[in-house]
Protein backbone atom coordinates (compact mmCIF):
# COMPACT_ATOMS: atom_id res chain seq x y z
CA UNK A 1 0.00 0.00 0.00
CA UNK A 2 1.32 3.39 -0.90
CA UNK A 3 1.59 5.88 1.94
CA UNK A 4 2.12 8.95 -0.23
CA UNK A 5 -1.58 9.33 -0.93
CA UNK A 6 -2.81 11.79 1.68
CA UNK A 7 -5.84 10.82 3.74
CA UNK A 8 -7.89 13.40 5.63
CA UNK A 9 -10.43 12.31 8.18
CA UNK A 10 -12.79 14.41 10.26
CA UNK A 11 -15.12 12.90 12.84
CA UNK A 12 -18.52 13.91 14.10
CA UNK A 13 -19.21 12.18 17.39
CA UNK A 14 -22.62 12.01 19.01
CA UNK A 15 -22.51 11.33 22.72
CA UNK A 16 -25.56 11.00 24.92
CA UNK A 17 -25.19 12.62 28.35
CA UNK A 18 -26.23 9.41 30.09
CA UNK A 19 -25.45 10.83 33.52
CA UNK A 20 -28.68 12.86 33.42
CA UNK A 21 -31.90 11.72 35.05
CA UNK A 22 -34.16 13.65 32.69
CA UNK A 23 -34.28 14.67 29.05
CA UNK A 24 -32.78 17.93 27.75
CA UNK A 25 -35.93 20.05 27.52
CA UNK A 26 -38.47 18.27 29.75
CA UNK A 27 -38.69 16.46 33.08
CA UNK A 28 -39.36 13.10 31.40
CA UNK A 29 -37.18 10.25 32.68
CA UNK A 30 -34.08 9.79 30.53
CA UNK A 31 -33.15 6.17 31.26
CA UNK A 32 -35.03 4.61 28.33
CA UNK A 33 -33.02 1.48 27.69
CA UNK A 34 -35.04 -0.97 29.72
CA UNK A 35 -38.42 0.58 29.02
CA UNK A 36 -41.25 -0.47 26.71
CA UNK A 37 -41.31 1.61 23.50
CA UNK A 38 -43.13 4.94 23.57
CA UNK A 39 -43.68 5.04 27.32
CA UNK A 40 -41.34 7.89 28.31
CA UNK A 41 -43.13 10.74 26.63
CA UNK A 42 -44.61 14.12 27.39
CA UNK A 43 -46.07 16.94 25.32
CA UNK A 44 -42.66 18.62 25.08
CA UNK A 45 -40.60 15.71 23.84
CA UNK A 46 -43.42 14.86 21.44
CA UNK A 47 -43.51 18.43 20.20
CA UNK A 48 -47.23 18.85 20.81
CA UNK A 49 -48.61 22.34 20.13
CA UNK A 50 -48.41 24.62 23.16
CA UNK A 51 -45.76 22.60 24.98
CA UNK A 52 -42.75 24.65 26.05
CA UNK A 53 -39.19 23.35 26.37
CA UNK A 54 -37.21 24.24 29.51
CA UNK A 55 -33.49 23.53 29.60
CA UNK A 56 -31.96 21.00 32.01
CA UNK A 57 -29.32 23.00 33.91
CA UNK A 58 -27.17 19.91 34.57
CA UNK A 59 -27.00 19.26 30.82
CA UNK A 60 -25.50 22.71 30.28
CA UNK A 61 -23.00 22.08 33.07
CA UNK A 62 -21.91 18.76 31.59
CA UNK A 63 -21.53 20.42 28.19
CA UNK A 64 -19.35 23.11 29.76
CA UNK A 65 -17.23 20.44 31.49
CA UNK A 66 -16.67 18.63 28.20
CA UNK A 67 -15.87 21.93 26.48
CA UNK A 68 -13.29 22.74 29.16
CA UNK A 69 -11.78 19.26 29.04
CA UNK A 70 -11.43 19.56 25.24
CA UNK A 71 -9.76 22.97 25.63
CA UNK A 72 -12.57 24.81 23.86
CA UNK A 73 -13.65 28.42 23.90
CA UNK A 74 -17.06 28.65 25.55
CA UNK A 75 -19.74 30.92 24.13
CA UNK A 76 -20.98 33.69 26.44
CA UNK A 77 -24.57 32.81 25.58
CA UNK A 78 -26.27 29.47 25.01
CA UNK A 79 -28.42 29.80 21.91
CA UNK A 80 -30.66 27.04 20.62
CA UNK A 81 -31.75 26.88 16.98
CA UNK A 82 -34.31 24.84 15.14
CA UNK A 83 -32.93 22.52 12.50
CA UNK A 84 -35.72 21.52 10.16
CA UNK A 85 -36.06 18.24 8.37
CA UNK A 86 -38.75 15.70 7.66
CA UNK A 87 -37.93 12.28 8.95
CA UNK A 88 -39.99 9.88 11.06
CA UNK A 89 -37.55 10.01 14.00
CA UNK A 90 -38.43 13.66 14.59
CA UNK A 91 -42.00 14.42 15.62
CA UNK A 92 -41.77 18.22 15.54
CA UNK A 93 -40.17 18.22 12.07
CA UNK A 94 -37.32 20.14 13.63
CA UNK A 95 -34.58 19.23 16.03
CA UNK A 96 -33.61 21.69 18.73
CA UNK A 97 -29.91 22.03 18.11
CA UNK A 98 -27.29 24.73 17.78
CA UNK A 99 -26.04 26.50 14.71
CA UNK A 100 -22.53 27.50 13.80
CA UNK A 101 -23.21 30.27 11.31
CA UNK A 102 -24.28 33.87 10.83
CA UNK A 103 -26.03 35.19 13.93
CA UNK A 104 -25.60 32.07 16.00
CA UNK A 105 -22.94 30.07 17.77
CA UNK A 106 -22.49 26.62 19.33
CA UNK A 107 -21.83 26.27 23.06
CA UNK A 108 -18.13 25.66 22.44
CA UNK A 109 -15.58 25.88 19.65
CA UNK A 110 -11.85 25.94 18.81
CA UNK A 111 -10.61 23.20 21.10
CA UNK A 112 -8.10 20.39 20.78
CA UNK A 113 -7.25 16.92 22.04
CA UNK A 114 -3.70 15.67 22.51
CA UNK A 115 -2.95 12.16 21.31
CA UNK A 116 0.20 10.09 20.97
CA UNK A 117 0.76 8.25 17.68
CA UNK A 118 3.80 5.96 17.45
CA UNK A 119 5.38 7.74 20.38
CA UNK A 120 4.90 11.17 18.82
CA UNK A 121 2.51 13.78 20.20
CA UNK A 122 -0.18 15.09 17.89
CA UNK A 123 -3.02 17.59 18.16
CA UNK A 124 -6.49 16.92 16.80
CA UNK A 125 -8.43 20.17 16.67
CA UNK A 126 -12.05 20.31 17.82
CA UNK A 127 -14.11 22.56 15.56
CA UNK A 128 -17.18 22.79 17.77
CA UNK A 129 -19.45 21.16 20.32
CA UNK A 130 -23.25 21.36 20.04
CA UNK A 131 -25.76 20.66 22.75
CA UNK A 132 -28.87 19.20 21.13
CA UNK A 133 -31.71 16.73 21.52
CA UNK A 134 -31.55 13.15 20.32
CA UNK A 135 -34.23 12.10 17.82
CA UNK A 136 -36.38 9.00 18.28
CA UNK A 137 -35.02 5.58 17.53
CA UNK A 138 -35.95 3.84 14.30
CA UNK A 139 -36.19 0.05 14.01
CA UNK A 140 -36.34 -1.83 10.75
CA UNK A 141 -38.68 -4.77 11.30
CA UNK A 142 -38.25 -6.40 7.91
CA UNK A 143 -34.52 -6.22 7.36
CA UNK A 144 -32.11 -3.29 7.57
CA UNK A 145 -32.29 0.41 6.80
CA UNK A 146 -31.67 -0.53 3.17
CA UNK A 147 -34.15 -3.36 2.76
CA UNK A 148 -36.94 -2.75 5.23
CA UNK A 149 -40.38 -2.04 3.74
CA UNK A 150 -41.34 0.29 6.57
CA UNK A 151 -39.94 1.53 9.85
CA UNK A 152 -40.98 1.44 13.48
CA UNK A 153 -40.25 4.35 15.76
CA UNK A 154 -39.70 4.52 19.50
CA UNK A 155 -39.83 8.12 20.72
CA UNK A 156 -38.49 7.34 24.20
CA UNK A 157 -35.09 8.50 22.98
CA UNK A 158 -36.52 11.69 21.57
CA UNK A 159 -35.28 14.65 23.62
CA UNK A 160 -32.36 12.90 25.32
CA UNK A 161 -29.45 15.33 25.80
CA UNK A 162 -26.80 14.83 23.16
CA UNK A 163 -23.40 16.38 22.56
CA UNK A 164 -22.20 16.63 18.99
CA UNK A 165 -18.43 16.91 18.93
CA UNK A 166 -16.92 17.80 15.56
CA UNK A 167 -13.21 17.61 14.76
CA UNK A 168 -11.23 19.34 12.06
CA UNK A 169 -9.99 16.96 9.33
CA UNK A 170 -6.71 16.46 11.19
CA UNK A 171 -6.79 12.67 11.40
CA UNK A 172 -4.63 10.86 8.86
CA UNK A 173 -5.36 7.16 9.25
CA UNK A 174 -7.97 4.76 10.62
CA UNK A 175 -5.61 3.89 13.46
CA UNK A 176 -5.21 7.55 14.38
CA UNK A 177 -9.01 7.81 14.43
CA UNK A 178 -9.10 4.94 16.92
CA UNK A 179 -6.40 6.48 19.12
CA UNK A 180 -8.27 9.81 19.10
CA UNK A 181 -11.60 8.20 19.97
CA UNK A 182 -10.06 6.15 22.79
CA UNK A 183 -8.69 9.36 24.27
CA UNK A 184 -11.99 11.20 23.83
CA UNK A 185 -13.97 8.38 25.44
CA UNK A 186 -11.53 8.27 28.34
CA UNK A 187 -11.99 12.01 28.90
CA UNK A 188 -15.79 11.64 28.84
CA UNK A 189 -15.57 8.70 31.23
CA UNK A 190 -13.37 10.61 33.68
CA UNK A 191 -15.86 13.47 33.62
CA UNK A 192 -18.66 10.99 34.33
CA UNK A 193 -20.69 12.48 31.49
CA UNK A 194 -21.51 9.32 29.65
CA UNK A 195 -21.30 5.58 29.79
CA UNK A 196 -20.24 4.90 26.22
CA UNK A 197 -20.75 1.15 26.66
CA UNK A 198 -24.51 1.67 26.65
CA UNK A 199 -26.08 0.82 23.30
CA UNK A 200 -26.47 3.94 21.17
CA UNK A 201 -24.76 6.26 23.66
CA UNK A 202 -21.86 6.78 21.28
CA UNK A 203 -22.30 7.17 17.51
CA UNK A 204 -19.86 8.40 14.92
CA UNK A 205 -20.14 9.89 11.45
CA UNK A 206 -16.85 10.15 9.56
CA UNK A 207 -15.79 12.43 6.71
CA UNK A 208 -12.97 11.13 4.61
CA UNK A 209 -11.15 12.35 1.53
CA UNK A 210 -8.32 10.52 -0.17
CA UNK A 211 -5.78 12.28 -2.40
CA UNK A 212 -7.66 15.58 -2.00
CA UNK A 213 -10.61 14.18 -3.90
CA UNK A 214 -14.25 14.66 -2.97
CA UNK A 215 -15.27 14.21 0.64
CA UNK A 216 -17.32 11.16 1.46
CA UNK A 217 -19.42 10.99 4.59
CA UNK A 218 -19.95 7.66 6.36
CA UNK A 219 -22.93 7.61 8.67
CA UNK A 220 -24.03 5.42 11.52
CA UNK A 221 -20.90 3.87 13.02
CA UNK A 222 -21.52 2.50 16.49
CA UNK A 223 -18.14 1.56 17.94
CA UNK A 224 -14.47 2.46 17.80
CA UNK A 225 -13.65 -0.86 16.16
CA UNK A 226 -16.21 -0.20 13.45
CA UNK A 227 -14.87 3.33 12.88
CA UNK A 228 -11.48 1.81 12.15
CA UNK A 229 -13.01 -0.86 9.90
CA UNK A 230 -15.30 1.54 8.01
CA UNK A 231 -12.46 3.99 7.36
CA UNK A 232 -10.11 1.23 6.24
CA UNK A 233 -12.77 -0.07 3.85
CA UNK A 234 -13.48 3.41 2.53
CA UNK A 235 -9.79 4.23 1.93
CA UNK A 236 -9.36 1.02 -0.06
CA UNK A 237 -12.53 1.71 -2.05
CA UNK A 238 -11.51 5.28 -2.87
CA UNK A 239 -7.91 4.34 -3.67
CA UNK A 240 -9.00 1.67 -6.10
CA UNK A 241 -11.26 4.20 -7.87
CA UNK A 242 -8.34 6.63 -8.12
CA UNK A 243 -5.91 3.95 -9.29
CA UNK A 244 -8.28 3.02 -12.10
CA UNK A 245 -8.24 6.67 -13.19
CA UNK A 246 -11.68 7.47 -11.83
CA UNK A 247 -12.79 10.26 -9.55
CA UNK A 248 -14.43 9.86 -6.17
CA UNK A 249 -17.86 11.45 -6.07
CA UNK A 250 -19.12 13.41 -3.12
CA UNK A 251 -21.73 11.31 -1.36
CA UNK A 252 -23.09 9.99 1.88
CA UNK A 253 -22.57 6.32 2.60
CA UNK A 254 -23.96 4.07 5.26
CA UNK A 255 -21.81 1.69 7.32
CA UNK A 256 -23.38 -1.74 7.29
CA UNK A 257 -21.93 -3.31 10.42
CA UNK A 258 -23.09 -6.83 9.56
CA UNK A 259 -21.53 -7.06 6.09
CA UNK A 260 -18.66 -4.70 7.00
CA UNK A 261 -18.94 -2.49 3.93
CA UNK A 262 -20.09 1.05 3.22
CA UNK A 263 -23.01 1.46 0.83
CA UNK A 264 -24.27 4.59 -0.92
CA UNK A 265 -27.29 6.10 0.70
CA UNK A 266 -29.82 8.67 -0.30
CA UNK A 267 -32.13 9.65 2.47
CA UNK A 268 -35.39 11.32 1.57
CA UNK A 269 -35.36 15.10 2.07
CA UNK A 270 -32.28 14.88 4.15
CA UNK A 271 -29.50 16.83 2.57
CA UNK A 272 -31.60 19.94 2.10
CA UNK A 273 -31.50 23.36 3.56
CA UNK A 274 -32.19 22.93 7.27
CA UNK A 275 -33.63 26.46 7.57
CA UNK A 276 -31.95 27.14 10.89
CA UNK A 277 -33.30 29.93 13.04
CA UNK A 278 -33.13 30.73 16.76
CA UNK A 279 -35.83 28.82 18.63
CA UNK A 280 -38.36 31.42 19.79
CA UNK A 281 -39.36 29.09 22.65
CA UNK A 282 -35.88 29.24 24.14
CA UNK A 283 -34.48 32.64 25.10
CA UNK A 284 -30.66 32.69 25.30
CA UNK A 285 -29.04 31.62 28.57
CA UNK A 286 -26.03 33.54 29.85
CA UNK A 287 -22.94 31.47 30.56
CA UNK A 288 -21.07 33.66 33.02
CA UNK A 289 -17.38 33.41 33.88
CA UNK A 290 -18.36 32.72 37.49
CA UNK A 291 -20.52 29.77 36.45
CA UNK A 292 -17.71 28.31 34.34
CA UNK A 293 -15.21 28.73 37.20
CA UNK A 294 -17.59 27.10 39.65
CA UNK A 295 -18.01 24.12 37.28
CA UNK A 296 -14.25 23.87 36.73
CA UNK A 297 -13.77 23.50 40.47
CA UNK A 298 -15.99 20.43 40.44
CA UNK A 299 -14.11 18.79 37.56
CA UNK A 300 -12.14 15.63 38.39
CA UNK A 301 -8.54 14.94 37.41
CA UNK A 302 -8.43 14.38 33.63
CA UNK A 303 -6.41 11.80 31.68
CA UNK A 304 -3.57 14.14 30.61
CA UNK A 305 -3.01 15.32 34.17
CA UNK A 306 -3.20 11.76 35.51
CA UNK A 307 -0.69 10.47 32.94
CA UNK A 308 1.69 13.23 33.99
CA UNK A 309 1.17 12.35 37.66
CA UNK A 310 1.74 8.62 37.01
CA UNK A 311 5.06 9.44 35.36
CA UNK A 312 6.14 11.62 38.31
CA UNK A 313 4.66 9.73 41.24
CA UNK A 314 5.31 6.13 40.15
CA UNK A 315 8.27 6.64 37.82
CA UNK A 316 6.44 4.99 34.92
CA UNK A 317 7.30 5.83 31.34
CA UNK A 318 4.70 7.72 29.33
CA UNK A 319 3.59 4.68 27.35
CA UNK A 320 2.74 2.58 30.41
CA UNK A 321 1.17 5.55 32.14
CA UNK A 322 -1.04 6.15 29.14
CA UNK A 323 -2.23 2.55 28.74
CA UNK A 324 -3.22 2.50 32.40
CA UNK A 325 -4.86 5.91 32.49
CA UNK A 326 -6.89 5.48 29.30
CA UNK A 327 -8.47 2.42 30.93
CA UNK A 328 -9.78 4.28 33.97
CA UNK A 329 -10.79 1.17 35.94
CA UNK A 330 -7.31 -0.29 35.38
CA UNK A 331 -5.62 2.92 36.51
CA UNK A 332 -7.83 2.92 39.63
CA UNK A 333 -6.87 -0.70 40.31
CA UNK A 334 -3.20 0.18 39.81
CA UNK A 335 -3.35 3.02 42.31
CA UNK A 336 -5.10 0.89 44.93
CA UNK A 337 -2.54 -1.91 44.52
CA UNK A 338 0.35 0.58 44.52
CA UNK A 339 -0.53 1.46 48.12
CA UNK A 340 0.62 -1.98 49.18
CA UNK A 341 3.19 -2.85 46.56
CA UNK A 342 5.99 -0.55 45.56
CA UNK A 343 7.58 -2.21 42.55
CA UNK A 344 5.38 0.03 40.40
CA UNK A 345 6.94 -0.89 37.08
CA UNK A 346 6.42 -4.60 37.65
CA UNK A 347 2.85 -3.94 38.82
CA UNK A 348 2.15 -1.84 35.72
CA UNK A 349 3.62 -4.51 33.44
CA UNK A 350 1.54 -7.32 34.93
CA UNK A 351 -1.61 -5.24 34.67
CA UNK A 352 -0.97 -4.01 31.13
CA UNK A 353 0.15 -7.30 29.66
CA UNK A 354 -1.32 -10.38 31.38
CA UNK A 355 -4.19 -8.86 33.30
CA UNK A 356 -5.55 -6.63 30.53
CA UNK A 357 -5.00 -9.42 28.02
CA UNK A 358 -7.28 -11.80 29.91
CA UNK A 359 -9.91 -9.17 30.47
CA UNK A 360 -9.99 -8.59 26.72
CA UNK A 361 -9.69 -12.29 25.87
CA UNK A 362 -12.70 -13.19 27.99
CA UNK A 363 -14.44 -9.98 26.98
CA UNK A 364 -15.16 -9.24 30.63
CA UNK A 365 -16.92 -6.00 31.38
CA UNK A 366 -14.36 -4.09 33.50
CA UNK A 367 -17.04 -3.47 36.13
CA UNK A 368 -17.45 -7.24 36.46
CA UNK A 369 -13.78 -8.07 36.89
CA UNK A 370 -13.59 -10.13 40.08
CA UNK A 371 -9.97 -9.36 40.85
CA UNK A 372 -9.32 -6.83 43.58
CA UNK A 373 -6.08 -4.90 44.07
CA UNK A 374 -5.33 -7.28 46.99
CA UNK A 375 -5.41 -10.31 44.68
CA UNK A 376 -2.85 -8.75 42.37
CA UNK A 377 -0.60 -7.67 45.23
CA UNK A 378 -0.67 -11.17 46.76
CA UNK A 379 0.26 -12.73 43.43
CA UNK A 380 3.18 -10.38 42.89
CA UNK A 381 4.42 -10.86 46.47
CA UNK A 382 4.37 -14.66 46.13
CA UNK A 383 6.31 -14.22 42.92
CA UNK A 384 8.86 -11.89 44.53
CA UNK A 385 9.35 -14.29 47.42
CA UNK A 386 10.12 -17.07 44.93
CA UNK A 387 7.19 -19.18 46.10
CA UNK A 388 5.70 -19.34 42.62
CA UNK A 389 7.32 -19.08 39.20
CA UNK A 390 6.58 -16.52 36.49
CA UNK A 391 4.89 -19.24 34.52
CA UNK A 392 2.64 -20.11 37.45
CA UNK A 393 1.78 -16.47 37.94
CA UNK A 394 0.78 -16.30 34.30
CA UNK A 395 -1.36 -19.40 34.71
CA UNK A 396 -3.05 -18.01 37.80
CA UNK A 397 -3.89 -14.70 36.18
CA UNK A 398 -7.04 -15.81 34.28
CA UNK A 399 -8.35 -17.44 37.49
CA UNK A 400 -7.85 -14.15 39.30
CA UNK A 401 -9.51 -12.13 36.56
CA UNK A 402 -12.50 -14.41 36.06
CA UNK A 403 -13.12 -15.93 39.47
CA UNK A 404 -11.37 -13.55 41.82
CA UNK A 405 -9.43 -16.54 43.16
CA UNK A 406 -7.41 -15.86 46.30
CA UNK A 407 -3.92 -16.78 45.22
CA UNK A 408 -2.56 -17.65 48.65
CA UNK A 409 -5.18 -20.21 49.58
CA UNK A 410 -5.33 -21.54 46.01
CA UNK A 411 -1.61 -22.22 46.03
CA UNK A 412 -1.88 -23.96 49.41
CA UNK A 413 -4.87 -26.03 48.36
CA UNK A 414 -3.63 -27.20 45.00
CA UNK A 415 0.03 -27.59 45.78
CA UNK A 416 0.53 -25.03 43.11
CA UNK A 417 3.71 -23.75 44.68
CA UNK A 418 7.08 -23.75 43.04
CA UNK A 419 9.06 -26.97 43.27
CA UNK A 420 12.26 -25.83 44.93
CA UNK A 421 12.97 -28.83 47.09
CA UNK A 422 16.37 -29.93 45.78
CA UNK A 423 16.13 -33.65 46.41
CA UNK A 424 12.67 -33.89 44.89
CA UNK A 425 13.74 -31.92 41.85
CA UNK A 426 16.88 -34.04 41.50
CA UNK A 427 14.68 -37.17 41.30
CA UNK A 428 12.71 -35.62 38.42
CA UNK A 429 15.89 -34.60 36.59
CA UNK A 430 17.28 -38.13 36.90
CA UNK A 431 14.05 -39.50 35.50
CA UNK A 432 14.33 -37.14 32.51
CA UNK A 433 17.96 -38.21 32.01
CA UNK A 434 16.86 -41.86 31.83
CA UNK A 435 14.05 -41.11 29.39
CA UNK A 436 16.08 -38.97 26.97
CA UNK A 437 19.62 -40.42 26.78
CA UNK A 438 20.19 -38.90 23.36
CA UNK A 439 19.29 -35.42 24.59
CA UNK A 440 21.72 -35.92 27.46
CA UNK A 441 24.47 -36.76 24.96
CA UNK A 442 23.59 -33.67 22.95
CA UNK A 443 23.70 -31.48 26.03
CA UNK A 444 27.17 -32.76 26.91
CA UNK A 445 28.50 -31.73 23.50
CA UNK A 446 26.49 -28.57 23.08
CA UNK A 447 25.65 -26.48 26.19
CA UNK A 448 22.72 -24.86 24.36
CA UNK A 449 20.97 -28.20 24.01
CA UNK A 450 20.35 -28.15 27.75
CA UNK A 451 17.11 -26.28 27.04
CA UNK A 452 15.43 -29.47 25.87
CA UNK A 453 16.11 -31.13 29.22
CA UNK A 454 14.90 -28.08 31.16
CA UNK A 455 11.72 -28.15 29.06
CA UNK A 456 11.20 -31.85 29.80
CA UNK A 457 11.53 -31.20 33.54
CA UNK A 458 9.05 -28.34 33.33
CA UNK A 459 6.61 -30.57 31.50
CA UNK A 460 6.88 -33.32 34.08
CA UNK A 461 6.35 -30.86 36.93
CA UNK A 462 3.61 -28.94 35.13
CA UNK A 463 5.74 -25.82 35.24
CA UNK A 464 6.31 -25.93 38.96
CA UNK A 465 10.06 -26.52 38.82
CA UNK A 466 12.23 -23.59 39.82
CA UNK A 467 14.07 -22.88 36.55
CA UNK A 468 17.36 -21.70 38.09
CA UNK A 469 17.59 -24.72 40.38
CA UNK A 470 16.64 -27.08 37.54
CA UNK A 471 19.47 -25.75 35.36
CA UNK A 472 21.97 -26.06 38.20
CA UNK A 473 21.00 -29.69 38.93
CA UNK A 474 21.10 -30.62 35.23
CA UNK A 475 24.59 -29.11 34.88
CA UNK A 476 25.82 -30.93 37.97
CA UNK A 477 24.45 -34.24 36.76
CA UNK A 478 25.91 -33.75 33.27
CA UNK A 479 29.35 -33.21 34.80
CA UNK A 480 29.19 -35.98 37.40
CA UNK A 481 28.08 -38.57 34.86
CA UNK A 482 30.92 -37.77 32.46
CA UNK B 1 -31.56 32.33 -7.19
CA UNK B 2 -34.31 33.42 -9.61
CA UNK B 3 -37.57 34.11 -7.83
CA UNK B 4 -39.42 31.52 -9.94
CA UNK B 5 -36.85 28.89 -8.90
CA UNK B 6 -37.25 29.99 -5.32
CA UNK B 7 -40.89 28.95 -5.33
CA UNK B 8 -40.09 25.43 -6.52
CA UNK B 9 -37.24 25.27 -4.03
CA UNK B 10 -39.60 26.17 -1.21
CA UNK B 11 -42.17 23.67 -2.47
CA UNK B 12 -39.55 20.97 -2.21
CA UNK B 13 -38.38 22.07 1.22
CA UNK B 14 -41.79 22.07 2.84
CA UNK B 15 -43.09 19.10 0.85
CA UNK B 16 -46.08 20.81 -0.79
CA UNK B 17 -47.15 21.25 -4.40
CA UNK B 18 -48.83 24.47 -5.56
CA UNK B 19 -51.37 24.78 -8.36
CA UNK B 20 -50.68 27.42 -11.03
CA UNK B 21 -53.02 29.95 -9.41
CA UNK B 22 -51.48 29.29 -5.99
CA UNK B 23 -48.05 29.77 -7.47
CA UNK B 24 -49.06 33.17 -8.78
CA UNK B 25 -50.53 34.27 -5.47
CA UNK B 26 -47.53 33.01 -3.47
CA UNK B 27 -45.13 34.65 -5.91
CA UNK B 28 -46.77 38.00 -5.26
CA UNK B 29 -46.59 37.53 -1.48
CA UNK B 30 -43.02 36.34 -1.54
CA UNK B 31 -42.06 39.34 -3.66
CA UNK B 32 -43.57 41.68 -1.10
CA UNK B 33 -41.72 39.95 1.72
CA UNK B 34 -38.41 39.96 -0.08
CA UNK B 35 -38.73 43.61 -1.04
CA UNK B 36 -39.51 44.48 2.55
CA UNK B 37 -36.43 42.61 3.75
CA UNK B 38 -34.32 44.41 1.17
CA UNK B 39 -34.40 47.43 3.42
CA UNK B 40 -31.93 45.51 5.63
CA UNK B 41 -29.33 45.94 2.90
CA UNK B 42 -29.32 49.67 3.61
CA UNK B 43 -27.98 49.23 7.13
CA UNK B 44 -24.29 50.06 7.25
CA UNK B 45 -21.63 48.63 9.57
CA UNK B 46 -23.66 45.68 10.75
CA UNK B 47 -20.79 44.59 12.99
CA UNK B 48 -21.66 47.39 15.36
CA UNK B 49 -24.93 45.75 16.29
CA UNK B 50 -25.47 42.87 18.68
CA UNK B 51 -27.46 40.15 16.93
CA UNK B 52 -30.98 39.72 18.27
CA UNK B 53 -31.67 36.13 19.23
CA UNK B 54 -34.98 36.64 20.88
CA UNK B 55 -37.63 39.35 20.63
CA UNK B 56 -37.85 39.65 24.40
CA UNK B 57 -34.71 40.59 26.21
CA UNK B 58 -35.14 37.93 28.89
CA UNK B 59 -32.88 35.29 30.35
CA UNK B 60 -33.85 31.72 29.41
CA UNK B 61 -35.10 29.76 32.41
CA UNK B 62 -33.49 26.46 33.40
CA UNK B 63 -34.69 23.59 35.55
CA UNK B 64 -33.09 21.05 37.89
CA UNK B 65 -32.45 17.53 36.63
CA UNK B 66 -35.33 15.94 38.54
CA UNK B 67 -37.85 13.64 36.86
CA UNK B 68 -41.49 14.54 37.17
CA UNK B 69 -44.11 11.88 36.70
CA UNK B 70 -46.74 14.50 36.08
CA UNK B 71 -45.32 15.18 32.66
CA UNK B 72 -45.81 11.63 31.46
CA UNK B 73 -48.88 11.25 29.35
CA UNK B 74 -51.26 8.39 29.20
CA UNK B 75 -49.77 6.31 26.46
CA UNK B 76 -53.12 5.68 24.88
CA UNK B 77 -53.78 9.42 24.54
CA UNK B 78 -50.47 10.09 22.89
CA UNK B 79 -50.77 7.23 20.50
CA UNK B 80 -54.35 7.87 19.41
CA UNK B 81 -53.32 9.18 16.04
CA UNK B 82 -50.54 6.70 15.39
CA UNK B 83 -50.50 3.32 13.72
CA UNK B 84 -48.89 1.03 16.26
CA UNK B 85 -47.04 -2.24 15.93
CA UNK B 86 -45.84 -3.84 19.17
CA UNK B 87 -45.88 -0.44 20.84
CA UNK B 88 -43.82 1.17 18.10
CA UNK B 89 -45.14 3.87 15.79
CA UNK B 90 -45.32 2.62 12.24
CA UNK B 91 -43.70 4.94 9.69
CA UNK B 92 -42.84 4.79 6.00
CA UNK B 93 -39.56 3.53 4.67
CA UNK B 94 -36.86 6.13 5.02
CA UNK B 95 -34.66 5.86 1.96
CA UNK B 96 -35.09 6.08 -1.78
CA UNK B 97 -33.78 3.52 -4.21
ZN1 LIG C 1 -40.78 14.84 27.71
Amino acid sequence: MSFEIPVKIGLEIHVQITALKTKLFCATKADYRSEEPNTLLCPTCLGLPGALPKVNKKAIEYAIMVAKALNCRIAPKLIFCRKHYFYPDMVKNYQISQYDGPGSTPIASNGFVRIIVDGKPKIVRIRRINLEEDPGRIHYPTGSLLTSKYSLVDYNRSGIALLEIVTEPDIESPREARIFLEKLIAILEYLGVTDTRLEGAFRVDANISVADQARVEIKNIGSIKDVERALTYEILRQKSIIQKGGTVSRETRHWDSSSKVTVPLRIKEFEEDYRYFPDPDLPPITISKEWIEEIEKRMPELPDARIERFVKQYGLDEYRAQVLVLNKWLADLFEEAAKEYNNYKSLADWLITDFLRWVKEFNVDPSRVKATPKHIVKLLKLLDEGLISVRMAKELMPKIVLEGVDVESFVKQHGFSKLSDESELRRVVEEVFREYPRAVEDARRNPKAINFLVGAVMKKTKGRADPQLTIRIIRELLQSQQ
Amino acid sequence: MQREDLISYLERLVLVRFTESERKRIMEEINKILDFFKSLDEIKELDNYEPLFHVHDIEGPTREDEPSHEVELQRSDVMLNAVLEKGYVKAPRTIEE
